[in-house]
């Protein structure tokens, strides 16, 4: 059964210090190596967030299908945050945001993210967010039409344990799994804990490769029914059946 | 490559895990400590063989832990014996009589562990010994100052050391210290670096790295997925998957 692979956690920009490139061409080719067919790239490293989301942009308009842009906002210029929101997905044909607040020292629970949860709750878009799972619950329930995606599925066991608990209790959470602790069991322990229709694939690419991720999905103890939603099929209806077309 | 879900993976090649440990911690339960648990999760996953040294002799005795170690794999021939050796307390002439009566042909050495610096006044004696029979020895990236590491085993070119487990935070120091040691080889179990495997092979040659699985902490089928999904030729695939551990273990 062939199916779809969609990749929810890519990068683009450079951090070499971490073995990360910025070729484009060469992730291409890594997808295609890996098996992935569309990656949801986002430029979260570049601190003026309108000049990295043009960047995002780009990309998806040189490989026509193959990415996926995602929106960067930094609350560090708030003034920015929702003009820059309604130019990215009225015009430059986002589907998603992304933020990393470990990187503001805002946890998730300030008050300067707010204007970006409401603008996903309005438009009903996903948000994929790397931080700690225990805030995710209330803002769930609080923006019930947006999708909250936690970035890494908490890290390691103990927070995927944590991320688990969360999912479960309301429906708009879903858990990405990449992480470099590839935990015997992590794969089954998301998927038994959350429900198949919860768990995402993602890679976390250009820091790590497409395939390395999406091999723990392969590998692990899953239905074939279960494999197809984690890797494509639960992304597609996330982020709508058109995404994989030429746009 | 497209993905096929409903078809298992299995490695197209003989897979020699180097990089395993078995038997009970003392800090935590681990997910599979016997030597049954462990040889049903490499069938899981197409794993033939795995070097394997144990836990409790990296972290306490040597004498004990190499001994457990040599209890659990009595009548497993799938599971290769590795000692974990200490060099300020353990002499290697006598040391290498156990080895010889056991059948084991590899060292480890954990530095921080054991509270030593890997300096050649204290590790020269052993790097000597090992050289002069030949054996290779495995080296944490985690255990070692990648520093020292560099000082000490430059000294000793002809030495096949095994760097175990660096990580991808340690890119920016493994890659230029595998440019200026050729003897050292790279064990790829937590080598998630983007397309580390690749670059690692256009730089160095696949003949110097090795698949580990470093079970029972990971799960040991991702990397052998990501491995065959790395445009590698068969012969290189055979080297990384095995056969270089075959030939770093050799004949002693």
């Amino acid at each position: 059964m062939m199916v779809p692979v969609i990749d929810l956690h890519g990068h683009i920009g450079a951090w070499p210090q971490y073995g990360w490139d910025d070729d484009l061409p060469g992730l291409v080719a890594s997808m295609d190596r890996a098996g992935v067919d569309a990656v949801c790239l986002f430029y979260m490293t570049q601190s003026d967030a309108p000049r990295g989301n043009d960047v995002t942009a780009e990309a998806c308009r040189r490989s026509p299908g193959r990415f996926i842009g995602f929106a960067f906002v930094t609350p560090h210029y708030p003034e920015e945050m929702v003009p820059e929101l309604e130019r990215c997905f009225d015009r430059l044909d986002m589907r998603g945001i992304k933020l990393y607040p470990r990187y503001t020292k805002l946890p998730l629970t300030a008050p300067e993210w707010q204007p970006i949860f409401a603008f996903a709750n309005e438009r009903g878009v996903p948000l994929i967010i790397h931080a700690p799972p225990d805030p995710f619950l209330g803002l769930a329930q609080q923006y019930p039409r947006a999708s909250w995606i936690i970035a890494h599925a908490g890290g390691g066991p103990e927070g995927r344990a944590k991320s688990v608990q969360v999912a479960r209790q309301v429906p708009n959470i879903f858990l990405e799994i990449c992480s470099s602790s590839r935990n015997l069991g992590s794969i089954e322990q998301l998927v038994r804990g959350a429900g198949a229709d919860r768990v995402l694939y993602g890679s976390d690419v250009a820091l790590f490769s497409p395939a390395l991720q999406l091999g723990r999905i392969m590998t692990a103890d899953l239905t074939p029914e279960e494999k197809r939603l984690v890797v494509g099929g639960n992304a597609l209806r996330l982020l709508g059946e058109d995404v994989l077309q030429a746009r | 490559m497209p993905v096929d879900v409903s078809v298992p993976f299995r490695p197209a090649v003989p897979v020699f895990d180097g990089h395993a440990a078995l038997g009970r911690r003392y800090d935590r339960r681990a997910d599979l400590d016997t030597p049954e648990d462990l040889l049903a999760e490499m069938d899981r996953c197409g794993i033939e063989r795995a070097l394997v040294y144990h836990p409790h002799a990296a972290h306490y005795s040597t004498r004990e832990g190499n001994a457990l170690l040599m209890e659990l794999v009595a009548g497993q021939p799938r599971l290769v014996p590795q000692f974990v050796a200490n060099p300020v307390f353990d002499d290697p002439e006598a040391f290498g009589e156990k080895m010889r009566a056991a059948g084991v042909r590899s060292v480890r050495f954990c530095p921080k562990t054991n509270l030593y610096p890997f300096v050649r006044w204290v590790a020269g004696r052993w790097l000597d010994w090992l050289r002069e029979n030949g054996l290779a020895l495995w080296l944490p990236a985690d255990e070692v100052d990648l520093t020292a590491a560099y000082d000490t085993l430059s000294a000793y070119q002809e030495l096949p050391v095994v760097l175990v487990a660096p990580t991808y935070g340690q890119v920016s120091t493994v890659l230029p210290l595998m440019g200026a040691l050729p003897h050292l080889h790279l064990d790829l179990s937590r080598w998630d670096v983007y397309e580390g495997p690749i670059r690692a092979r256009d730089s160095f040659g696949a003949e110097r790295l090795l698949y580990g699985s470093n079970l029972p902490e990971f799960e040991p089928g991702s990397y052998l997925f990501h491995l065959h999904r790395c445009g590698f030729s068969e012969a290189e695939l055979r080297a990384i998957c095995g056969g270089n551990l075959e030939r770093l273990l050799g004949e002693w």
